[in-house]
């Protein structure tokens, strides 16, 4: 029993990290309605940045997050300034090949400049582990949950209370409409962008204190950000939470119960991904279908 | 069309005899590298077939890696020669690729795209663990044709050719015109009598047949495979930017894109050992950006004498393709 | 017959019927549950409950290229040409793949019959995009009837339409209507259906609110609110005028 609580609460502290990653993506493909394949890049390119400030600088990671977030917040505005939106009003074809090819770019030039070895910080959260009841739980762990909740909870109150916050959740309601009642929808559409960046880039640096910075790691979150959005439902936050916790807490299960379980979860975690996909593609997929 | 036939024509006998004649005049080096380019022909312009109708495939890695497992095993467990190993190959990868078909393709864009990654990532962790496999260490084979290059050349070709006669065939007959209305808007073509699913579920099978021959030739001719390579999302990256940057939904496209990014790849590989992918993602956005209809559009645009040509065309009713413009 | 879309209920309980040869006109505001209707008899949409019957076979679960290959043709109302190929090519679709099976001629006569009947003349090698509101119109038409249907549904055809064009397009509907063809259709403007329909259906709110004959149903009292109801001023005048 006490194996099973470990695991739980390992998927449970997992969890934050991939819903702030979802967080993320779910707000720019509900806003913009483009699949963004490169959010997953942007995690990667934070998960680098923490380490090096670290490196060089000695620049504690959670320091490094508010610098992250603004340097993904400008990555994000290029990046939109100069291709996405030139493609806002083209084929979902064009969308997909456009993004992809920003992904595949920016892990490949990780590769080149930074090599394929991970590399990790060895900051003092390693060391340090909580215990409570025979359950232990890693100090950086248990920072990451906490602070990606904090960081999602200040999102929910921007798009609630802030009146940016309210026009981004017009115009993914309805572009036209909110165009019609003065939002100036370009905005929107950039800073949504940089938002969705700089959150992706801050968990980067989490994931740099808990696991390490390597460029493939991008796709991996690309792939489960993506699986989370469209479990939870697309512009669906409450739910992107949910989804999380649901696999965090499967992967860590089946890691611990599985025979050599750690090859295996990834293959379990694709065939959720085909799962959901065909499950949810009943009521969504016809949206997209015209 | 009228006036391209002639040169089209000439150029493509050109190419025939090149091709029918290149083993005498090339060394071994050129050879395997005229070898790589047919094989990277053959992948975008099976990738090419699919997107026809719409849909985004990332799923070439997977059938790639498949059909290069399916025949390694087949040799290997069962002792058969190398083209029961093809058979074997093609026939697992229509068979997963229409069990795969069946669940996914009822998906649409960016979730149909996504859920073929996932079906890659599914095979390669699969192939990974399980035990009959070799796992991670990779399997052996002995060189096809005792390690003669020349013939596995022909072989390479033959497959080329067949792929380029299916790619002709399914753009001149009625399958073309079907692929053409789903693209376009999938529930008119249904409601006009286009069986959609049949369609699709026919481009996909065909199209994941080629990349696992593909998979098979590779770990014939290289003898030697490790999962991580064989199912390597870059497989389908550069099928795919090939066929973008040459010019998708043609047959012309494709072929040409391998031709020149093959060239470009081995050129920069010299140069860049690890990363040189990062000039496929470079190129794809600028095609998109900068050139969405590829090369072969650009061609197009300047044999037509851009606007004026255009505007020549139409005022003589020349009968026109989709594929223009 | 019901459908609904999450929790909103947009077609309920209704029952129509047409009877060969006729044609049968189906008004209602806008937002009355006509274009689901049409959805949902050509196969697009699948109804959560009821039945749907066509020649006295069941067809509620077939697919819409079975229903198309039987004899249910379509138009839709916001025009949607395959915008890749040429507009023969586009009325080939429907002859190859719909209708030419069961006439026992050649797609290509099928379809050079259909451009004639809807009348798009030398227009039939430009690409759609060449072509005018109207043309488009007939393209659609002529792709519909490329299927050789049996049951045509037309989705209001003279949107767009200048008063010349729309009586063109009258007598062109009344021609195929002529051949056999049985013509189901949705239209706002009244003179049109007056002109056209043996029978009128009202629907409101998703139900079949009325039946009868245009003068039956135009006294109908619930009718006239539904109207008034919903297009209150000028509305309803403007599309008189047309």
């Amino acid at each position: 029993m006490e194996v099973f609580f470990q695991a739980l609460v390992n998927g449970i502290l997992r969890s934050g990290l991939y819903a702030l990653t979802s967080v993320g993506l779910a707000l720019s493909v509900g806003v913009l309605r483009i699949v963004n394949f490169a959010h997953g890049e942007f995690l990667m390119l934070g998960a680098y940045l923490g380490v090096f400030m670290f490196i060089l600088f000695g620049l504690d990671p959670l320091l490094s997050l508010p610098v992250a977030a603004a340097a993904l917040f400008a990555l994000g505005l290029l990046i939109y300034r100069y291709s996405i939106k030139f493609v806002l009003e083209a084929p979902e074809l064009n969308q997909m090949l456009l993004t992809f090819g920003i992904s595949v770019f920016i892990q490949n030039l990780a590769l080149i400049l930074w090599t394929g070895d991970p590399r990790a910080i060895s900051s003092f959260y390693r060391s340090l582990t909580l215990e409570l009841g025979g359950i232990n739980a890693g100090m950086g762990r248990f920072l990451t949950f906490v602070i990606a909740f904090l960081i999602i909870t200040a999102l929910y109150l921007v798009l609630t209370r802030t009146r940016a916050g309210k026009a981004m959740r017009a115009v993914s309601q309805s572009r036209e409409g909110a165009g019609l009642v003065g939002i100036k929808v370009e905005k929107i559409y950039l800073y949504t962008f940089g938002l969705s960046a700089a959150l992706a880039g801050m968990a980067g640096v989490m994931l740099s204190m808990v696991l390490y910075a390597q460029p493939a790691v991008g796709l991996e979150f690309t792939l489960k950000a993506f699986c989370i959005v469209v479990m939870a439902g697309l512009g669906n936050i409450g739910g992107v939470i949910w989804a999380s916790l649901l696999l965090g807490v499967t992967e860590s299960i089946v890691g611990t119960y599985v025979p050599q379980g750690t090859g295996w979860s990834d293959g379990v975690f694709f065939i959720l991904i085909l799962a959901v996909l065909i499950y949810r593609s009943r009521g969504v997929g016809q949206w997209f279908a015209q | 069309m009228v006036r391209p036939v002639k040169p089209v024509l000439i150029l493509g006998m050109l190419a025939a005899v090149f091709l029918a004649l290149a083993p005498l005049a090339a060394d071994p080096y050129l050879l395997h590298i005229i070898i790589l380019i047919l094989m990277s022909a053959v992948m975008a312009l099976s990738w090419d077939l699919l997107v026809r109708t719409g849909q985004l495939s990332l799923a070439h890695a997977g059938f790639f890696g498949l059909g290069a497992y399916a025949s390694a095993l087949t040799v290997n467990l069962l002792g058969a020669g190398w083209w029961v190993s093809f058979l074997s190959a093609a026939l697992v990868g229509g068979m997963a690729a229409l069990g795969l078909g069946i669940i996914v393709l009822r998906l649409h864009g960016m979730y149909f795209a996504i859920a073929t990654l996932a079906f890659t990532e599914v095979l390669r962790t699969f192939i990974l663990q399980a035990q009959f496999t070799g796992g991670a260490v990779g399997v052996t084979l002995p060189a096809i044709f005792g390690g003669s290059r020349v013939a596995a050349y022909y072989l390479v070709l033959v497959v080329f050719i067949l792929c380029l006669l299916v790619s002709v065939f399914l753009q001149k007959s009625r399958w073309g015109l079907a692929f053409q209305a789903i693209r376009a808007r999938q529930a008119v073509a249904e409601v006009l009598g286009v069986n959609t699913v049949k369609t699709k579920l026919a481009a996909f099978v065909v199209s994941s047949i080629f990349p696992s021959l593909m998979g098979a030739f590779y770990i014939h001719y290289v003898t030697y495979i490790i999962p991580y390579e064989a199912f390597s999302l870059n497989i389908s990256v550069s099928a795919l930017v090939m066929s973008v940057f040459g010019g998708i939904y043609s047959t012309a496209g494709p072929i040409i894109g391998a031709v020149v990014l093959k060239i470009l790849e081995e050129y920069l590989k010299s140069a860049i050992v690890y990363g040189y992918t990062v000039i496929y993602g470079l190129i794809l956005a600028l095609v998109i950006l900068f050139m969405p209809n590829g090369l072969l559009g650009v061609m197009r645009r300047v044999a037509g004498g851009g606007r004026v040509g255009q505007i020549f065309r139409r005022a003589y009713g020349g009968k026109r393709t989709g594929d223009q413009d | 017959m019901a459908k609904s879309f999450g929790g909103l209920m947009a077609v309920k309980g209704q029952g129509i019927r047409i009877e060969k040869g006729e044609i049968v006109a189906l008004i209602g505001p806008n937002g009355a549950g006509k274009t689901t209707t049409f959805n949902l008899i050509s196969g697009l949409y699948y109804p959560d409950a009821g039945s749907i019957r066509f020649k006295g076979v069941d067809i509620t679960g077939s697919a819409p290229h079975v229903r198309c290959r039987m004899g249910i043709g379509r138009t839709f109302q916001i025009i949607q040409p395959f915008e890749n190929i040429s507009v023969f090519q586009n009325v080939m679709v429907g002859s190859i793949f719909g209708g030419a099976g069961r006439t026992g001629k050649s797609p290509a006569d099928v379809a050079r019959d259909a451009c004639e009947i809807a009348g798009l003349g030398d227009r039939i090698h430009c690409m759609p995009g060449e072509l005018t509101a109207a043309g488009l119109k007939k393209m659609e038409l002529a792709r519909a009837l490329a299927t050789s249907p049996d049951l045509l549904l037309l989705d209001e055809m003279m949107e767009g339409l200048t008063f010349v064009e729309s009586a063109e397009m009258i007598r062109v509907i009344k021609k195929v209507r002529e051949a056999g063809v049985t013509i189901f259709l949705i239209e706002h403007v009244m003179r049109t259906v007056k002109d056209l329909s043996d029978r009128v259906v009202v629907m409101h709110q998703g139900e079949t609110l009325a039946e009868g004959t245009y003068d039956e149903v135009v006294a109908d009292p619930g009718v006239i609110t539904a109207y008034l109801g919903e297009n209150a001023g000028g509305d309803e005048a403007g599309h008189s005028g047309h």
